[in-house]
């Protein structure tokens, strides 16, 4: 059985913004911009929360609820250095540490049990450590999984440590409304509602063959929730640094034509690799080692981000046609550095080149077909014709 | 040779023709030469791309000619002692010595006859303005030429005349620059020409705010331009400049009115939070009548502000980078400016209401993708 332990800060930007300003402090705070804008609640305190503000509420009515409220703006930077120092706390019981958001995550204890005590145990020195060294309150749930983990965390807020067992986890569920489930929102909840589904004792009660004809695959993944089931572990997070893959020859080449269809291949390799796991990258950079086992590097630096082959093969080719000098090739490699989530990537737009989907296109079907069939099932014309990679 | 002139003219030539020498040491491309006749000293300075002469009066004792690096004379002329200075080349020597006061100098030198030519320049079309006029045109303009060496054609500014009007465009994708202004009694020939970016920068540089003349004449691949006793010839850039009228939009969703000072000061302010400028980012919002500004960094903080303004059309939310758009107002120098936005990701036509007609500028915003 794994030992799993889920963090939770209590009310955290608002938390912050009272421990940096001391005037703050016992009164309600509002972090999300002042009352006469048109953003939403981010965060509120415990005291604001007495004047039913809540969190994603608008401000305008955040603020008809409670006029005597701090209205303060985010401090993204601050929140983020603190939260580094709890996930810190966190990473030291255990290196199977996965982040969720800014202000919670998940830690499995399963191994740490003999080292640190048992997960409960555990559990409360972090959140003394928490309170202690860093001043905040936080709220931990320990549970047998995920699932029940981030449940718990939630029953006895703020400040409480809740253990859910495995056997007592179904009665506990039973009386919980359905939208409780974790990746069960509004719409699905309506859905649920429907059939008469309003709590997850109702959905214990269901038929996961019914579910799955209703809610696809989803739907019996649902339904072992509901049951406390969740057998997903705990992804360590290593945050990416670099993606790349290299080639050596068989035998030594020097034909430009191969080295650069090898090129290509690689870089495909990489631009798959980046958009599965969600990263656009700025920087490109070749890796060439002669006969003689010299070996090369060269990076180049886009003007914005890019997941896409024929962007990484681009730079690749110009680093290559710039920097090879016509000897036999033992190895290449093309990697990509300083990656950015997507999304988050600036790209500063140009007035001579239209917007166009093109490429992200051609990029999203070969994904597919990739998916489908293979990694082997599609490629370039280029590589097919230098059969190597 | 030997010669005799006031340091300040010497100085002051020495220093405008210097700008055209390359970095490059040891050949012609780094020299100037110096040639003295008829009362007047002539320093050229010529890397092929661009040249520039400059003429300054001086006491010819005897004529003649040589070659000396530029750099090293310039540095030369600026750190003599007296207001007098007088050059000699003995005969069959190439040695040019300066003395100054009671301090000589040597420059190794060569011989006249390497340096190159400037190009004669074919069928000139030739027009005539003020200096200031022109400085201020290039000013508004020069800031949106192209660094970048990929789009060659974009590092230059495209000058057009046509029916006594003289038009200056630069653009290079994220911002554009139009001026446009009337000149009187002139050559009736329309020409087009794109002048390389170098060229722009030491014309600004040598072009003064007075109504004195400058004079340029367009050639077939040759431009030159005549400022008093200074004479800068350029290459011209050679293909098609892209049509940027072309680009600019007619149908706007959002107008802004502002003083460009105010929102200058606002950039300045999230100038802070941005680590390098390359990559500083700004958002703008505009909430009813309200202009909000603001920067974030991850690793240094924020900053907000927000300022009334008068706008019509819809609200929105829109991101530029801040070295860009600070480019952009700071070249409009008319008081209010009125901006035309297109939406989020579109061009955005920035004019100032007093001369909406004479210039504009275009910028691009940036998008998280």
């Amino acid at each position: 059985m794994r030992h799993i332990i889920h963090l939770d800060m209590d009310a955290f930007f608002a938390a912050v913004e009272q421990l940096d300003f001391p005037h703050m402090r016992g009164k309600p705070v509002i972090v999300g911009g002042a009352p006469n804008e048109r953003g939403v609640v981010s965060t509120c305190s415990y005291e604001a929360r007495k004047f039913g503000v809540r969190s994603a509420m608008s401000l305008t009515e955040a603020y008809q609820r409670c006029p005597s409220g701090i209205f303060v703006h985010g401090r993204g930077f601050r929140y983020r250095e603190i939260s580094r120092q709890v996930f810190a706390i966190m990473s030291e019981y255990s290196p199977l540490f996965e982040p969720v958001s800014i202000d919670e995550a998940f830690l499995d204890v399963t191994a740490s049990l003999k080292l640190f005590g048992t997960a409960p145990q555990i559990a409360e020195t972090i959140q003394r450590r928490v309170r202690e060294e860093l001043h905040l309150s936080c709220s931990l749930g320990v549970a047998p999984n995920k699932f029940l983990a981030k449940l718990a965390s939630d029953l006895k807020k703020p400040g409480g440590i809740v253990v859910i067992a495995k056997e007592d986890a179904k009665a506990l569920l039973a009386p919980l409304p359905i939208a409780k489930i974790w990746g069960v929102g509004e719409k699905t909840a309506q859905k649920f509602h429907r059939v008469g589904i309003i709590t997850i004792g109702d959905l214990q009660k269901s038929d996961p063959h019914t579910l799955a004809r209703r809610f696809g695959s989803h739907g019996p993944h649902l339904w072992r929730l509901a049951h406390g089931e969740d057998d997903r572990p705990v992804e360590r997070y290593d945050s990416v640094k670099s993606i790349g893959h290299e080639h050596t020859f068989e035998q030594d080449i020097a034909d430009q034509g191969a080295i650069k269809a090898t090129l290509l291949a690689l870089s495909a390799k990489v631009g798959r690799r980046l958009r599965q796991q969600g990263y656009k990258a700025r920087v490109i950079h070749l890796k060439l080692r002669y006969l003689d086992f010299s070996t090369y590097s060269r990076q180049l630096t886009l003007s914005t981000g890019t997941d896409l082959d024929g962007d990484i093969f681009g730079a690749a080719e110009k680093l290559f046609d710039t920097h090879f000098d016509g000897r036999p090739v033992r190895l290449v490699g093309v990697s990509t550095h300083q990656l950015a989530p997507r999304g988050q990537c600036l790209e500063q737009l140009d007035l001579f080149t239209p917007l166009s989907d093109k490429k992200r296109q051609i990029a999203s079907v070969m994904d597919k077909i990739k998916d489908r069939h293979g990694e082997k099932s599609i490629t370039y014309g280029l590589v097919t014709e230098h059969e190597e990679v | 040779m030997k010669i005799v002139m006031r340091r300040d003219d010497f100085v002051a030539a020495a220093t405008d023709v210097a700008r055209a020498t390359s970095s490059k040491l040891g050949d012609s491309s780094s020299s100037v030469r110096i040639i003295a006749e008829n009362d007047s000293l002539i320093l050229t300075a010529n890397d092929l791309e661009l040249a520039i002469s400059a003429q300054i009066k001086a006491e010819v004792i005897v004529p003649g000619s040589i070659v000396v690096p530029g750099r090293l004379l310039s540095e030369a002329a600026r750190r003599f002692p007296s207001e007098e200075v007088s050059m000699h080349v003995a005969e069959g020597r190439h040695v040019l010595k300066l003395c100054s006061g009671f301090s000589d100098m040597e420059l190794v030198g060569m011989a006249a006859s390497f340096f190159p030519e400037i190009p004669e320049i074919e069928g000139l079309t030739v027009i005539t303005l003020p200096q200031a006029q022109l400085k201020s045109m290039l000013k508004q303009v020069s800031f949106a030429m192209s660094q970048d060496s990929i789009r060659l054609i974009l590092t230059g500014m495209l000058w057009e005349y046509q029916d006594n009007r003289l038009r200056l465009v630069a653009a290079d994708g994220t911002k554009v620059a139009s001026r446009q202004e009337s000149l009187v009694d002139q050559d009736e020939t329309a020409f087009s020409m794109v002048m390389p970016g170098r060229a722009v920068h030491e014309l600004l540089r040598l072009l003064d705010e007075t109504d004195e003349p400058v004079e340029v004449a367009v050639g077939k691949n040759h431009c030159l331009v005549q400022i008093g006793n200074t004479t800068l010839v350029s290459k011209l850039l050679e293909g098609r400049y892209i049509n940027v009228d072309q680009y600019v939009p007619t149908n706007f969703t959002t107008l802004v009115q502002l003083n460009p000072k105010i929102l200058l000061t606002a950039l300045d302010r999230c100038a802070i939070m941005t680590k390098d400028l390359l990559t500083g980012i700004v958002r703008l919002n505009f909430n009813n009548q309200i202009l909000c500004v603001r920067a974030h960094s991850a690793e240094l903080g924020s900053h907000y502000e927000e300022w009334p303004i008068e706008k019509n059309g819809e609200d929105l939310d829109i991101f530029f980078n801040n070295k860009v758009l600070s480019d952009i107002m700071r070249a409009l120098d008319y008081g209010d400016v009125k901006m035309s936005f297109t939406g989020q990701f579109g061009p955005v036509v920035a004019q100032s209401i007093k001369n909406e007609k004479n210039y504009w500028s275009l910028v691009m915003p940036v998008r998280l993708s």
